[in-house]
């Protein structure tokens, strides 16, 4: 445990680390996130344009 | 070669052919990124200068890397649009401007978490950081042009010819360590030259920038696919496609 604790402390650089691959992360998911919302809205788009008299 | 790259140019080839890649591409994406980030957050030695901070570049010098690399993409799709007239390379800018533009900000963001315990200071106007700032904002400027027109194919020429123009930014960002005297440190990697790390420490960052390379083709045929659906709508393939539920 007291090993963990150390490894999570990264030699006391902790507070630029995490939040450095946090702020990554976040940035790559909602890259993701927002294809997805694109693609419901294309989707619904594509629909309505295909509704047309 | 040139045979294929016109048949990848067209859209419903290219949507078929991107939907069969993207699952292997998802996993593999996975696998590797987060492999190379386990790897370099829990095996890789800490460094005997820096200690434990140098782990930042496991996701900054992919992301640097790969701003650069996105924009000299973009350079030779600028070519395809204006000399080849491949409309589908004009839509592929504009996707891989939002993405380079994250990348950039990911270099600036990352690199920033690391120069503040190293060098003292969150930022310093130094030659390396202002250019690579330089690229986000080229990158604002063609995403600003790109949603300024209504007509989107004649949006996608104006981005082409910025996208040309701001290529100069390139050699500047990669010789900047080297024709100014600079507080940011030389290149880690060169394809020529010997690794300037050991190897405990360089495998984790090939994975990471093969992880995080990956991920980008990933993010742009994902983008593009979307797009290509919007622009084609009045081709048959695409209400054939919206109609069985394939979107």
């Amino acid at each position: 445990m007291n090993q963990f604790w150390q490894w999570l402390a990264m030699g006391g650089y902790s507070i630029y680390i995490w939040p450095a691959y946090g702020l990554v992360c976040v940035v790559l998911v909602m890259n993701l996130l927002g294809i997805k919302w694109q693609g419901i809205r294309t989707r619904k788009k594509l629909q309505q344009w295909f509704k047309r008299p | 070669m040139w045979k294929l790259l016109y048949q990848f140019a067209s859209p419903k080839i290219f949507y078929n052919l991107s939907g069969r890649v993207i699952p292997w591409l998802a996993v593999s994406t996975l696998l590797i990124l987060g492999g190379g980030m386990c790897w370099g957050l829990l095996f890789a030695p800490p460094d005997y200068q820096q200690g434990d901070a140098f782990r930042i570049i496991y996701v900054h010098v992919p992301s640097a890397f790969l701003s650069m690399a996105i924009y000299a993409w973009m350079g030779f799709l600028a070519v395809l649009l204006l000399v080849w007239r491949i409309k589908m390379a004009g839509m592929l800018l504009t996707m891989c401007a939002q993405l380079g533009a994250c990348m950039a900000f990911l270099a600036l963001a990352t690199g920033s978490m690391w120069g503040k315990p190293m060098w003292g200071t969150w930022w310093v106007w130094d030659a390396r950081l202002t250019s690579e700032l330089i690229l986000l904002f080229l990158y604002g400027a063609i995403l600003a042009t790109a949603s300024a027109y209504q007509n989107k194919e004649q949006g996608d020429k104006m981005v082409a010819i910025l996208t040309l123009v701001g290529l100069v930014d390139l050699p500047i960002i990669h010789y900047s360590v080297y024709w100014w005297n600079t507080l940011h440190q030389g290149s880690t990697l060169s394809v020529f030259a010997k690794p300037k790390i050991h190897a405990s420490m360089l495998y984790p960052l090939l994975m990471t920038l093969l992880g995080l390379s990956l991920y980008c083709v990933l993010v742009i045929l994902l983008k593009a696919r979307n797009e290509l659906l919007l622009r084609e709508r009045r081709q048959s393939w695409v209400r054939v496609l919206v109609e069985e539920g394939g979107v």
